[in-house]
């Protein structure tokens, strides 16, 4: 059956879609991928804005050489690929501690503590002397 | 007169897409269906909506006259349409260059023109430089008519990010000289990708149709030719711009041969595809 096919004519009568000719495929990969340099570039102030952030983010964990950034954006296979590079100086002893590292240590609050059960211990209105009591 | 009507941009970013074949079908279609419709071409300095639609004798004044303030009023420079005595165009200039108008005098024009129209279509020359600023200054909605081709998609994609900087919206897209054979085969983008790519709401695919440039040489507009396929998809996408919940036409037309292809392939037992 399959050798029948090879033949033009009945190929063509019969094989339709066998062989694909797949530009359709071709076209879509590189229009997206070209779409996305092209919305990179074309953004303004948008890769200025990511290197701010990217910098603010890795110094909460680490000191970095802020000037050896390098951000990048190119072609990896069919897709685009966005990569940064940069000399790290050295990292925060504490830097395991995630939840931490993202708030500022000068506002860091104390964990509320939590009885056995887990539940978390939480004053009602009821619990503190209120002020009339106090001033009887 | 109490209601103000919706001004509308037709633009593509890259030229020879269609936009003004669609301008002057959408046009006639909205005219057909009882609307005012005015449409003014802003490609200044190459006028072409008039000979699309067979008026290209009578045109006296033109956009950059309205302007420049050279006749009484706007209504003095419009053209009426041979078939529609609702459907008027604003020729554009012939002698002068983009620079001869502003994005503020546009919007005024555009602002003064849906007063006394249910729709103004404007038909944006190709390009991003002031034509095309000129153009969007004064539009509510846009069209983006693009082809299914990686250059037309591209530019159309282009064209998207600045409506949206302009806050234009809805942007509908129109996807012209579709062919739905080629397509089929896997050998040109598909309504999908292309949908899917621009991330737009699609208004309607237009068929490749020889009868849209036999219609253009005779300067009747395709959406009036009921033999036409693209002038069918013309009217449906007119429903949809009167009514945004009309359902959009995406036919599959395979050709007889494949029909009769696929009965066989059925008929034989093999996967198709």
């Amino acid at each position: 059956m399959e050798f029948l096919l090879r033949l033009p004519l009945l190929g063509w009568l019969f094989g339709g879609n066998k062989e694909k000719d797949v530009s359709r495929e071709a076209a879509r990969n590189r229009l997206k991928s070209a779409l996305v340099g092209d919305r990179c570039s074309v953004a303004p102030g948008m890769s200025e804005s990511i290197r701010k952030e990217v910098l603010d983010v890795l110094s909460r964990y680490m000191d970095v050489d802020s000037q050896s950034l390098q951000l990048r954006l190119q072609p990896d296979g069919e897709s685009m690929r966005w990569s940064a590079d940069i000399q790290v100086v050295r990292v925060h002893r504490q830097a395991h501690l995630p939840e931490q590292a993202l708030v500022d240590p000068s506002q860091r609050k104390k964990r509320p503590k939590r009885n056995l059960r887990g539940i978390r211990w939480r004053r009602s209105q009821e619990d503190q002397p209120s002020v009339e009591e106090k001033s009887a | 007169m109490s209601t103000m009507g919706k001004v509308i941009v037709v633009t593509s970013g890259k030229g020879g897409v269609g936009k003004t074949t669609c301008t002057a079908n959408l046009g006639s279609g909205l005219a057909q269906q009882g609307k005012t419709v005015v449409l003014v071409d802003t490609d200044i300095g190459l006028r072409n909506l008039d000979l699309v639609l067979g008026l290209e004798n009578r045109i006296v004044f033109d956009l950059v006259d309205v302007i420049d303030g050279k006749c009484r009023s706007f209504r003095q420079a419009l053209i009426r349409d041979k078939r529609f005595e609702n459907l008027q165009i604003l020729a554009s200039a012939q002698s002068r260059d983009k620079d001869a108008v502003k994005p503020e005098q546009m919007k005024s024009l555009c602002q003064e023109l849906k007063g006394a129209f249910d729709y103004v279509l404007l038909d944006c020359p190709a390009g991003i430089e002031m034509g095309f600023k000129n153009a969007i200054a004064g539009a509510d909605e846009a069209i983006v008519v693009t082809n299914p081709e990686v250059s037309a998609v591209r530019d159309a994609d282009r064209i998207v990010g600045l409506l949206e900087a302009a806050d234009i919206k809805p942007i509908h897209l129109l996807l012209n000289r579709f062919k739905p054979n080629v397509a089929q085969k896997g050998q040109m983008l598909s309504v999908e990708d292309v949908q899917e790519i621009l991330n737009l709401q699609l208004i309607g695919m237009v068929p490749e149709d020889e009868r849209v440039v036999h219609s253009s040489n005779k300067g009747e507009p395709a959406v009036l030719d009921s033999k036409s396929k693209a002038g069918l998809a013309y009217r449906q996408i007119v429903h949809r711009l009167i009514d945004p919940g009309a359902p959009a036409w995406a036919p599959e037309q395979p050709g007889l041969m494949s029909k009769i292809r696929r009965m066989f392939t059925v008929n034989l037992g093999s996967q198709p595809n």
